[in-house]
């Protein structure tokens, strides 16, 4: 069993600029159990969980985890990484090696 | 802060929990050094004030009272301070905590526990031993009732001490509101 859940709380929460305190005050929690989730030193309850992901209005599964997430720029661009292409061995324009 | 299915709380309660989270006492223990700092301050004003408890007892005098008045004076704001440390573990009700600081309170209530029982373990062993070596209980009443009334008070405080220890920065909030 996982002992702890990955969270994304962090990235969504400055995406929307929302405060930490103003997140708490909207799920019912004191402002540093905010601090504590985006941590990683507090796991939340399945209550807490779900009312933070319908405060930003996305599927629970896309703020919590319990495998740890993919970094965002992976998953936006994965083709071009799995692909191997000229672009990403070729050295930058301009270099001198 | 109230979840659904819990009592709602009552204006005492927020009056409360306002004072407990009021921003101008946290620049006081805002770095570990503080912290400590006023937890060691704490234990010793206790020390202090259980001392001229035991020694107004014992020497029947009454200067020691003043003693146990001034640490009195030092001790009321320190315990104000420990409890705006940990935002009112232990002063807010239960309605007014959320899940992580109810699961920090158990936690540090069951650490507490483990180390009176310890206290008290050690202190039944020494009154033991005492009565072993032919000492009657009957002459060690005053010394059963200072430990008495010392394990009362660590019992009572030792949950509050460890939790102001427990305490970790809190990062900016770096989001504007």
């Amino acid at each position: 069993m996982s002992e702890r859940v990955h969270n994304r709380l962090a990235v969504v929460r400055a995406e929307h600029r929302v405060s930490r305190r103003e997140l708490a005050d909207a799920v019912g929690a004191h402002y540093q159990t905010i601090g504590h989730l985006e941590r990683g030193q507090y796991n939340p309850s399945l209550d807490l969980a779900l009312r933070i992901a319908e405060y930003f209005r996305l599927p629970v599964e896309a703020l919590f985890s319990l495998t740890a997430f993919r970094p965002l720029s992976e998953e936006l661009y994965p083709r071009r990484r799995d692909e191997g292409t000229e672009a990403d061995t070729a050295p930058p324009r301009g270099s001198s090696t | 802060m109230t979840a659904p299915g819990r009592l709602q709380p009552t204006a005492s309660d927020r009056r409360l929990h306002r004072i407990m989270n009021d921003p101008r006492t946290k620049p006081y223990h805002a770095t570990a050094g503080r912290r400590r700092a006023l937890v060691l301050a704490h234990t010793a004003a206790t020390a202090a004030g259980f001392t001229g408890l035991v020694v107004l007892y014992a020497a029947h005098n009454a200067w020691w009272a003043a003693l146990i008045a001034a640490a009195l004076l030092v001790w009321v704001p320190l315990t104000g301070l420990l409890n705006s440390m940990t935002d009112g573990l232990f002063e807010l009700r239960p309605r007014m905590l959320d899940e992580r600081q109810l699961a920090e309170r158990a936690a540090v209530h069951g650490l507490a526990f483990r180390v009176v029982r310890l206290v008290v373990l050690a202190a039944v062993l020494a009154f033991a031993g005492l009565a072993a070596t032919g000492i009657a209980l009957a002459d060690l009443a005053g010394a059963l009732a200072g430990t008495g009334v010392g394990l009362l008070l660590l019992q009572g405080l030792l949950p509050l001490w460890l939790a102001a220890v427990r305490v970790e920065d809190v990062p900016a909030d770096e989001v504007a509101a």
